[in-house]
């Protein structure tokens, strides 16, 4: 996979616009190391051991482009500059807490980095999936009681400063 | 039986989905971020990431498999071998969820993967084990007392067992404690399981293991008998159908107590029991079984001309066998190499990466079973097999020669294989003569090589 322009540039706006201090990529032998003025290392590339403690899910995601293989055919952020919260395994994707309670989340929901925006079952285990970052819930992309995959897109999120 | 769920990756989740395919059955492969667009996901009808590349998060999750499964609508799934396919506790969740795990019954999977319970329950029936302890020992000085019982050297083994982890020969009593501690590590690590038992070991052996097919209407029969005795550290690497240097009389007390073992232990679809033949061919001794389908089973199919995979499924589905013992006959002769991607020079180091060139020879006589093409690129998370060449001959030196020919033909560019070694093992006349045995790549070959070119 080789970086063109553009890719660096978009690389370069969305870690301005993110939230956090420092940045890693490598691409096969390319380095990219960025580092905000005065900022300390604020994002381990290490993956969360559970659903609730996993890192911001486009901090993880721009991380494991790193792995030598296939690229994700996802895209994470998309062109409009939503933020997409994937899943964090494979499972039924449901909406709500409950068949006839009202979803965590809709279209316009104002969300915090903590909140639920879905469940994923697996196994009658239910997964908390968060939001990740502030932002506006701009679309939700999987349907309800459906079986999702690992890495697909489930919320796209317009961030909020 | 309608849709199958192939829990598995590689050259077997393909060979898998081709079977399914030739029975009208609908596939649904799995696969790890590490394997996407890999040819399996291509070839199955729908394809489902279920996880990161490490194992552990994706191939070895039964979890996933069931949901994966379940919420495609498959009503089976083929574990393959390796990762799931001999873990009683995912046989046990399938047949919870309403799925058909294409493979024997959970309590024969337990019994058979603790090796010392196997081994007794051989012994019971009268089957021949080599001496060594009926219990696992609890340290190295009860390791001596059993070895310097059944006399040096000495076999130290996993009871959880498998892939040669946890194994080592020790050849005097004052190496014993530090190999005891050793293989106590290695098989608490590999098989979180660090129980060991002891065995006289037997030089110069060879390793033979028969074929057998089991349905749940009582029909339990044999296929015949491999040779496997060309190992690397405990790992295959050339096999072949029939053993060339068994005696009538010894092949069929073999195959009896096969079938046997199976019938008695209540199997039920493909499976595998492996032998040790001595040096002077008169005696053999059960090693294990294998609760699923092997690596090597194409030379048992180019052999006998049945599809041991779509049996598997038939037998799953409720179908039974579709033939009797008096309809299997042995032809000809069948030999395989494994395409590791490893590099033989370099003491077999592994060689992931991508490859820029995959010719596979193509020919009458001839199989490649593989998972790779050109621009694929081997991820370095899981075994290195890259292919099976398998070639089949009227007698023994036809499938020699042909495999001889079709490798030199196979071309692979950008990663290491080791074809070159095969070239090497196929011209060596111990091999032409078959006078070899578990350990004569180490002692011999490797060793010697110097002088063969």
């Amino acid at each position: 996979m080789a970086i063109e322009r553009d890719d660096l540039k978009e690389i370069l706006a969305t870690v301005a616009t993110a939230g956090f201090e420092e940045f890693s990529l490598e691409i096969g032998d390319m380095k990219i190391r960025l580092t905000k003025q005065g900022g300390a290392a604020a994002v381990s590339p290490e993956r969360g051991p559970a659903v609730a403690e996993a890192p911001a899910p486009s901090t993880e995601s721009l991380v494991r482009q790193s792995d030598p293989v296939a690229p994700r055919s996802v895209p994470l952020e998309s062109q409009d500059g939503l933020v997409a919260v994937t899943a964090p395994l494979l499972g039924t994707f449901y909406r709500a807490p409950a068949p006839d309670a009202p979803p965590f989340v809709e279209v316009g929901s104002l969300v915090e980095p903590d909140d639920t925006v879905c469940i994923i079952e697996v196994m009658k285990l239910m997964n908390n999936v968060r939001a990740g970052r502030r932002g506006r819930v701009a679309r939700v992309c999987a349907d309800n009681a459906t079986l999702v995959e690992f890495g697909q897109t489930l919320v796209l999120i317009e961030p909020l400063p | 039986m309608r849709r199958v769920l192939v829990a598995n990756r590689g050259e077997i989740a393909v060979r898998v989905i081709r079977a399914c395919r030739a029975l009208g059955l609908e596939t649904v492969a799995v696969y790890s971020e590490a394997d996407r667009g890999s040819l399996p996901t291509k070839l199955a009808d729908r394809a489902l990431c279920i996880g990161p590349p490490r194992s552990a998060d994706s191939y070895l999750r039964s979890d996933a498999m069931v949901m994966a499964a379940r919420g495609t609508g498959c009503d089976a799934i083929h574990p393959g071998y390796g990762f799931l396919a001999e873990n009683p506790v995912f046989a046990e969740m399938c047949a919870k969820s309403g799925l058909i795990f294409v493979g024997p019954p959970p309590q024969v999977i337990r019994l058979m993967g603790d090796k010392i319970a196997a081994r007794q329950f051989a012994a019971k029936l009268g089957v021949p084990v080599i001496s060594g302890t009926e219990e696992a020992l609890h340290s190295a000085e009860e390791a001596g007392a059993a070895a310097a019982d059944v006399g040096y050297p000495v076999l130290l083994k996993a009871a959880a067992g498998g892939g040669g982890r946890g194994m080592r020969i020790v050849r005097a009593p004052g190496d014993l404690r530090e190999a005891f501690e050793r293989a106590r590590a290695e098989a608490q690590a590999a098989f979180d399981d660090g129980r060991l038992y002891v065995e006289r070991f037997i030089e110069r052996a060879r390793h033979v293991e028969v074929q057998v097919l089991a349905d749940d209407r009582g029909a339990c029969l044999h296929l015949g008998e491999r040779d496997c005795s060309l190992q690397r550290r405990h790992q295959k690497l050339v096999e072949e159908a029939p053993c060339p240097v068994l005696s009538d009389a010894l092949r069929r007390e073999l195959l009896e107590a096969a079938v046997t073992l199976a019938r008695e232990s209540g199997y039920r679809s493909a499976g595998t029991i492996e032998f040790l033949v001595e040096p002077a061919r008169t005696r053999y001794y059960f090693l294990e079984m294998n609760t699923r389908i092997q690596v090597e089973h194409p030379v048992t199919e180019m052999v006998t001309g049945v599809d041991l995979v779509a049996e598997q499924f038939r037998i799953a589905a409720g179908s039974g066998l579709s033939f009797t013992q008096d309809q299997i006959r042995v032809r000809g002769h069948s030999i395989e190499c494994r395409v590791n991607a490893e590099a033989p020079d370099h003491g077999f180091r592994p060689s992931p990466g991508q490859i820029t060139t995959w010719t596979a020879p193509e020919g009458e006589g001839l199989r490649v079973d593989t998972h790779c093409f050109e621009g694929y690129v081997v991820p370095p998370f899981y075994d290195s097999l890259l292919a099976k060449a398998i070639a089949f001959g009227a007698d023994r030196e036809g499938a020699r020669t042909r495999l001889l020919n079709a490798l030199g033909r196979f071309a692979v560019g950008g990663i290491e294989t080791t074809i070159p070694f095969h070239q090497r093992v196929l011209v060596h006349l111990d091999f032409i003569e078959s006078r070899i045995h578990t350990r004569w790549i180490e002692e011999s070959f490797l060793s010697t090589e110097g002088g063969v070119s």
